[in-house]
């Protein structure tokens, strides 16, 4: 009972990082009706900006943020120069495309950063012990700053103009468009979040990992599990989905060697394909595209 | 010029004397060509902070041979390759070297895997493989001549630990292995160790490379209640794992294989997890005067082991080939064993192995990483064991040594 | 020289094998297929545990192929209608599993540590001498018969179907033929495919690991196929050419390129190859969406 409590609690960590890319996955796909492949690159780039960063001797607290600035202003280029020109051909181009950008990026950390490894300059800390359950300062920050971080985002996205647009456009372009909505604006301020999302995720994610060219690779299947879970375009389904893919990718050592963990994301994936394509919080789309 | 004039002298005397089938106008002509000899290294992948420094070693090695007048007087060319730790680029990078480069040997191969899948088109064009893989199942393909390996097998290098957990007074251990070859045979090894010298072996947990964390793995052997846990994987999820374990309270013994542990994985850990931690180092022959030459070459970093087992490796097929008066990889086959010794008046180079040949005599090579003495399959018959300590956030040498050999 | 080149015309045989059927898969009937390499990895563990457990060759390879036909049903199962945003990652995601049951169970295939000294077929038949020639005819023969068989569906009253399908998926269906089910038999059809390939792979190397199954693979078979644009087959081969000189070829460039560690060339070589995919998505972006411009 204890354990499975323990366990629950790093589930909550796995979660708070899975649900940011996810969410970002899905606000893509919502408005543009394409998987970004390369989602998880831009978690490891944001890992690598936010480590130099604080490396040189920024503050963390600034160095994340500024992590997810550039990788915000990095994600923003990409649609610009590259998928936005393929945009109207549906989603295969895009997606393909998202796919060399995923090897670009990867290799590109990997020919300036090389392959030795590195992490925050910060003292590693032993665990506070809560109710007999343990959880490390850090992981507190990043369950933290995560939930700050997707509650500001859907507070955003409910109230403000532009998130009313966004979700405008996401409904219905064409009413959108009739409404007077700029929806390149919108796309753009959508790829913006996107990055930001993304690289804080990567600049939290190295509060608690070493970081390496590979660990985006590593994320992309929990993270397309969770969005597809939740319904690929909802929000709060990247968050349930994350929460579920979270505990069970926890849970599941329990049972299973750790080494299971991708493939419990794979089965969730298959198994919600199966019982229910659209997601848990999904709308189901009558024409399938 | 004069030497060269000198070179040729000697292998038309060599051709001369009697060398079955060789035609000494051929020997004539090819004394004046350098000897090709393959590097094939990892330069990318899990072995690529290793390959780029071996390929330092060799390189610097082969200056100095060159400099000493060179295998029968002929100078040593180097043909590199990038395996990519990968067996298919490997066998594409091992078949531009021998058929396009016609190299007599392909030293560096590293992976396990690599290895396995180059050592029979090896073994089939009569060239000569060093390697320093580990894994125990290399043996088989060994029977067949050819392939020699510098780095001891994991099964010595698990016994060693296990020798070590017992000598610490540990009653339960435990082992976290990466999903690689090596650590697969070195804890079994260690286990098979413990058991037999009166331990326990409480659980072996394998993890997957590149996880964001290792809580669940590092928990179950928390859970364990292990004293002494083996780390058997690559640096960078050995450094995870001490973190992990760091944040997960553990407070028992860790052990791991000296390659997984350079200052770079203390710097990014930082000093508590790290402190106390126990490395066993192969192939250092620490203050021996071959080790004093190579060190002198790689600079400032401490070298991985497996950099002085490369520098080594091209010092014997140097020798090699010295000894047999032709360089082809059948000659060095023939007479690698009479360069390694344990027989024959010690050498720790080229310049004075070859002069000792040159004498007469028969020589026995102590090289960088250990005397490097083969068995009847090409592995080396001892395995040398440093023990090394982090204390204070420094990697500090203990000067104590473990001995294994498995007969 | 010439042994290198047998070698390289072996592995680029082998890879526009695989190419083939992904060609069959996407090119024809634009279906996207992200996990070929997990199909590949199907068929080579099936021939290698066959043969070493004692089976001629001629049950061997084709049983490989079956198999992997065979395990890509579950995948047609599981993906609703096939939507190819869907559908590509699932089959990603199926190859990683692949590779992961692999390597954590050992009882397949020695996990990590694969199997080796595997048998080769057509040994002891030629002579050692000629051994790789004959390896390199073998998988040439492999190619041709899988191109061939192919083109014969591509060409028969069905392929005009598939394409179809590709084009516009309500002409079909009025004519009354069950969209889905040609889907699905474009995409076993191309999984078979992967799974000969993966066999030759295994049996050329000797050894089998899962650490040859990564999904970097699967990449480089879709960047050879998007190269050639779909539909024909002898330009996928061409377009498994290509990529194989990228990969190939950059060994050779090293000498040229002072000033670059291995470290980076590795890293430029694959930047290559995602660059290749980018650009093709931007040069032709209606070939890549499989369908005419809108």
């Amino acid at each position: 009972m204890d354990l499975l409590a323990q366990y629950a609690l790093y589930g909550l960590v796995s979660a708070s990082i899975l649900a940011l890319p996810a969410s970002a996955l899905t606000l893509v796909y919502g408005l543009l009706h394409y998987p970004n492949f390369a989602i998880a690159e831009l978690v490891m780039v944001g890992a690598y900006v936010a480590v130099a960063l604080q490396v040189v001797g920024v503050p963390l607290p600034l160095a994340v943020g500024g992590a997810g600035l550039l990788v915000g202003a990095l994600a923003t280029g990409l649609d610009q120069g590259l998928f936005r020109r393929v945009r109207r051909y549906g989603p295969l181009p895009p997606l393909l495309m998202s796919i060399g950008v995923m090897f670009i990026l990867q290799n590109a950390v990997r020919f300036v950063a090389g392959n030795r490894m590195r992490a925050f300059d910060l003292p590693v800390l032993r665990p506070l012990e809560v109710l007999g359950l343990r959880i490390g300062p850090y992981q507190l920050v990043m369950v933290g700053v995560s939930v700050v971080l997707l509650v500001v985002g859907h507070l955003l996205l409910a109230r403000t103009r532009i998130g009313k647009a966004i979700r405008a456009t996401a409904d219905n372009p064409e009413v959108a468009l009739a409404s007077g909505i700029d929806a390149e604006r919108v796309a753009r301020i959508v790829w913006f979040a996107t990055g930001i999302l993304a690289g804080v995720a990567g600049g939290l994610l190295a509060l608690e990992t070493v970081v390496s060219p590979l660990m985006g690779w590593n994320l992309l299947l929990p993270v397309f599990a969770v969005a597809v879970l939740g319904g690929l375009g909802s929000l709060s389904g990247a968050l349930v989905g994350a929460l579920i893919v979270g505990l069970a990718q926890e849970w599941s050592t329990l049972l299973l060697p750790a080494t299971y963990k991708n493939l419990v994301a794979f089965v969730i994936l298959a198994a919600i394909l199966l019982w229910r394509p659209s997601g848990l919080l999904g709308r189901a789309r009558p024409s399938g595209r | 010029m004069a030497t060269w004039t000198v070179s040729r002298r000697t292998v038309l005397a060599a051709a001369a004397a009697g060398l079955a089938g060789a035609s000494p106008l051929r020997a004539f002509a090819a004394a004046a060509d350098p000897i090709p000899v393959g590097v094939l290294t990892p330069l990318t992948g899990a072995g690529g902070p290793f390959g780029a420094e071996m390929q330092k070693a060799i390189t610097g090695a082969v200056e100095r041979i060159n400099a000493a007048g060179g295998p029968l007087g002929r100078r040593i060319r180097l043909f590199v390759e990038d395996s990519q730790t990968n067996p298919e680029a490997a066998v594409r990078g091992v078949k531009k070297l021998i058929d396009v480069n016609r190299v007599v040997a392909v030293i560096g191969s590293w992976a396990s895997g690599e290895t396995l899948a180059v050592a029979p088109i090896c073994i089939e064009n009569k060239v000569v493989q060093m390697s320093t893989s580990g894994a125990s199942r290399i043996t088989e393909i060994q029977k067949r001549g050819f392939v020699y390996r510098t780095e001891p097998d994991d099964a010595f290098f698990g016994r060693a630990f296990a020798q070590y957990a017992l000598g610490s007074g540990a009653r339960r251990t435990a082992a976290l292995e990466l999903q690689v070859p090596y650590a697969d045979s070195m804890v079994a090894a260690f286990r098979a160790g413990i058991e037999a010298g009166g331990g326990q072996f409480a659980e072996r947990v394998t993890y997957a490379e590149n996880q964001p964390n290792y809580r669940a793995e590092v928990d179950r052997v928390v859970r364990s209640r292990a004293e002494v846990v083996l780390v058997a994987g690559y640096e960078p999820d050995t450094a995870q794992i001490l973190k992990d374990a760091y944040q997960a309270g553990f407070k028992g013994q860790f052990l791991a294989p000296g390659f997984s542990v350079t200052a770079d994985l203390l710097a990014n850990v930082g000093r508590g997890p790290a402190e106390g931690l126990v490395m066993l180092n192969e192939g250092v022959a620490g203050g021996s005067r071959a080790h004093e030459a190579f060190l002198a070459l790689m600079g400032e970093r401490k070298p991985y082991p497996f950099a002085s087992q490369a520098y080594d490796q091209i010092q014997l097929v140097a020798l090699a080939i010295e000894a047999a008066g032709t360089a082809s990889g059948e000659a060095i086959n023939r007479t690698m064993r009479q360069v390694s010794g344990p027989d024959g008046v010690a050498v720790v180079g080229f310049e004075e192995g070859a002069k000792r040949l040159r004498e007469g005599q028969r020589i026995n090579y102590e090289g960088a990483s250990g005397p490097i003495d083969f068995d009847e399959h090409g592995n080396i018959s001892r395995g040398n064991f440093s023990v090394a300590k982090v204390e204070q956030g420094r990697i500090v040498e203990t000067g104590k040594t473990i001995t294994v050999s498995l007969r | 020289m010439l042994e290198y080149a047998i070698a390289i015309v072996t592995f680029t045989a082998i890879y526009a094998v695989v190419a083939l059927g992904l060609n069959l898969q996407w090119g024809e009937t634009g279906l996207v297929n992200l996990g070929q390499v997990g199909f590949m990895a199907i068929g080579a563990y099936t021939s290698a545990l066959l043969a070493l457990a004692g089976w001629p060759f001629w049950f061997a390879i084709p049983a490989a192929a079956a198999a992997a036909g065979a395990s890509s049903v579950l995948l047609v199962a599981v993906t609703p209608r096939l939507r190819e945003d869907y559908l590509a990652i699932v089959t990603l995601g199926f190859s990683e599993a692949i590779r992961l049951v692999l390597l954590n169970e050992a009882w397949i295939g020695g996990g990590a540590r694969g199997l080796v000294d595997l048998p080769q077929p057509l040994r002891g038949v030629v002579p050692d001498g000629a051994y790789t020639a004959a390896y390199a005819a073998l998988t040439v023969a492999a190619l041709a018969v899988t191109g061939w068989v192919f083109s014969r569906i591509t060409r028969a009253p069905i392929g005009r179907l598939l394409r179809a399908v590709r084009e516009d998926e309500v002409v079909p269906q009025a004519v009354g033929k069950s969209v889905l089910r040609l889907k699905a038999q474009a995409f076993v059809l191309g999984a078979a495919a992967a799974g000969l390939g993966g066999s030759l792979y295994v049996h050329y190397l000797r050894y089998i690991a899962p650490e040859m199954f990564t999904a970097q693979v699967s990449v480089f078979v879709l960047v050879a196929v998007l190269a050639a644009g779909g539909g024909s087959h002898a330009r996928t081969v061409l377009g498994a050419v290509v990529v194989a000189v990228i990969l190939e070829g950059t060994r050779f460039l090293k000498d040229y390129l002072p000033g670059i560690d291995g470290v980076q060339l590795a890293a430029l070589r694959l930047m290559v190859i995602g660059a290749a995919l980018v650009a093709l998505c931007l040069w032709r972006p209606e070939a890549m969406a499989r369908r005419e411009a809108p």
